[in-house]
């Protein structure tokens, strides 16, 4: 599949996504909602599966699908934003998808960073909320 | 979407978030995420340093950059960064605890290279504060911004990882080696007029 391109054929039985169709991100750390970019540095266990994202799900609902046990925000952003990035949106579960192609900052710092400043440029933090579960 | 800038101490009334479906499956009206947004509010007031009466080198500014997301304070010196960075060896809640060798690192090159940039006497002397956070393997994030610039430095969590200075200016941007004159050079390069 070619960059830019949405996954419509995933492993498991989810819709299609759609350019206009948002996804969530869970904020880990509240310094995430003064300057957004750190939301889209992919952490350690996402260098092979991609970015965790959610969607048609609220933000409360999104938290628990993270697995966070503490969370402070969501930021939204739409999958045509993203795709618009040559990256590629791969849904895995009824309600999460991988944004995948981002680089690892480990391997290519230049690009990851960039990617990381255009992806919080696209995205809106919606949700101000502290959650613990 | 860009935030508009607000007046130093603005705390306003809550204004009603943008609306967006986020799928078709909710009644039109009972989304959650149709609610109205305190977020300028809570960025006001939770996240802009105020003013230390017993720390007459620090001298504060504050304001809400235009670009998306971002609160952009200043600060006269190394202090209030140096202090985030203990702050994060300390442990603090919702930040991985750095490693030591990250520690290390990041407070001497932050305390090097302001210390260079104050001695340089074309550079203004005040700098953006800096967001100080940690990855999630001990390794160390900084950044600051100036309006579109950017300046962000990582320093790895050991000798094995990679620590690295970027920077973007619009359609500019680069790595650089994280080292001292290459810190002190993009902050100079971040407060240029």
């Amino acid at each position: 599949m070619a960059d830019g391109e949405v996954d419509n054929n995933p492993a498991v039985d989810v819709r299609q996504l759609t350019a206009v169709d948002l996804l969530l991100r869970v904020l880990a750390k509240p310094k995430w909602l003064v300057d957004l970019h750190e939301a889209f540095i992919l952490r350690s266990n996402e260098t092979t599966t991609g970015l965790s994202v959610c969607f048609d799900c609220t933000p409360a609902e999104a938290v628990t699908i993270s697995g966070l046990n503490r969370s402070h925000g969501v930021a939204t952003l739409t999958v045509g934003s993203v795709t618009a990035l040559e990256l590629t949106v791969v849904p895995d579960e009824l309600h999460h998808a991988n944004i995948q192609g981002l680089p690892d900052k480990e391997l290519d710092p230049d690009r990851a960073e960039w990617f990381a400043s255009r992806l919080a440029q696209a995205a809106q933090i919606v949700d101000r909320t502290r959650r613990e579960q | 979407m860009a935030s508009q800038p607000l007046p130093l101490g603005y705390c306003g009334e809550p204004e009603p978030a943008k609306i967006r479906r986020l799928s078709r499956s909710y009644p039109r009206g009972q989304h959650p995420m149709e609610q109205p947004s305190t977020a300028k509010t809570s960025v006001m007031t939770k996240w802009i340093p105020l003013p230390s009466l017993f720390d007459p080198q620090s001298i504060f500014e504050a304001m809400i950059s235009p670009e998306a997301n971002v609160v952009t304070s200043y600060a006269r010196n190394s202090s209030a960064v140096v202090a985030e960075i203990d702050g994060l060896i300390a442990g603090r809640e919702d930040e991985s605890k750095p490693s030591e060798y990250a520690y290390g690192k990041a407070r001497s090159l932050v305390e090097a290279a302001y210390g260079h940039i104050k001695l340089r006497e074309s550079v203004p002397e005040i700098v953006p504060e800096a967001l100080v956070t940690t990855d999630d393997v001990g390794g160390i994030r900084l950044a600051w911004r100036v309006g579109p610039k950017q300046v962000r430095a990582n320093v790895g969590a050991d000798a094995n990882l990679r620590s690295y200075i970027y920077f973007e200016s619009g359609t500019q941007h680069s790595v650089e080696q994280l080292d001292v004159p290459h810190l002190a050079g993009r902050l100079a390069w971040l407060t240029e007029r």
